[in-house]
């Protein structure tokens, strides 16, 4: 599988685990539990981080001439 | 006989017309596979980014969410199986004490986690009942066991002490 093919389905892979994670920030805000809630928002952050990458390597490869 | 078919033809052509007429190409081709993977990395970011308040508010809310520690009641004054109201962390969060027949005091805030109707102890059966939709509460751990309720009731830690209790931490989620 390309380089493009990876970023691109990998963004959709990160959309998954910021769902997953934003559930469970709610989750655990609501039940007070603070250990949940910074698990899950560091674990989103890191998610979005990967995420901008894929797309900027899939975006280098799809406007390459 | 030719010139109704004719005119029925025509009417037939129009009316094809008609049907492509709002179809707007422009539209159709805007969401392509560039704009969906843009639209879709949007989301991500858009959703990943929704988590920072709760861990802002909830950093907040542990900085002086100091644990507090509250006299509750005498032990003499609460038979076996009876009950008592009172407020924890703050008076407006209605809490319940019960010593229950194993002679252990437990305590749970007692808004229903269903519909926020208050739930009482009966001693008869040994449970908590919400009386609004008949929400029944295990009174050993403060589990749901029947009706609408899906959550547990939160917990508020005890501490027995010199002949008296004192309500020393909560736990929303437990079990």
């Amino acid at each position: 599988m390309g380089k493009k093919r990876v970023a691109f389905f990998s963004i959709f892979l990160f959309l998954a685990i910021n769902v997953v994670s934003l559930s469970n920030v709610i989750e655990g805000y609501y039940g007070e539990e603070s250990g949940r809630v910074y698990t899950f928002m560091s674990a989103a952050i890191v998610s979005t981080l990967f995420a901008a990458i894929a797309f900027f390597i899939w975006r280098k490869e799809e406007y390459k001439k | 006989m030719a010139d109704e078919k004719n005119n029925h033809k025509q009417t037939e052509d129009q009316d094809m017309i008609k049907l492509i007429d709002n179809l707007n190409r422009k539209e159709d081709v805007g969401l392509n596979r560039r704009a969906f993977l843009k639209a879709s990395f949007g989301a991500t970011v858009a959703i990943g980014l929704a988590t920072t308040p709760f861990g802002i508010f909830s950093y907040m809310r542990s900085e002086d969410g100091s644990v507090k520690r509250v006299e509750i009641a005498d032990v003499k004054d609460l038979d076996i199986g009876e009950s008592r109201n009172f407020g924890y962390p703050t008076k407006e969060d209605p809490a319940i004490l019960v010593r229950t027949p194993d002679d252990k005091f437990v305590a749970y805030n007692n808004k229903c986690t269903h519909l926020q109707c208050p739930v009482f102890y009966e001693h008869k059966e040994n449970i908590l009942l919400c009386p609004c939709h008949k929400g029944y509460f295990n009174v050993d751990n403060g589990h749901p066991m029947a009706g609408p309720p899906q959550r547990e009731l939160p917990k508020i830690l005890l501490e027995v002490k010199d002949g008296k209790v004192f309500a020393v931490g909560r736990e929303v989620r437990h079990g």
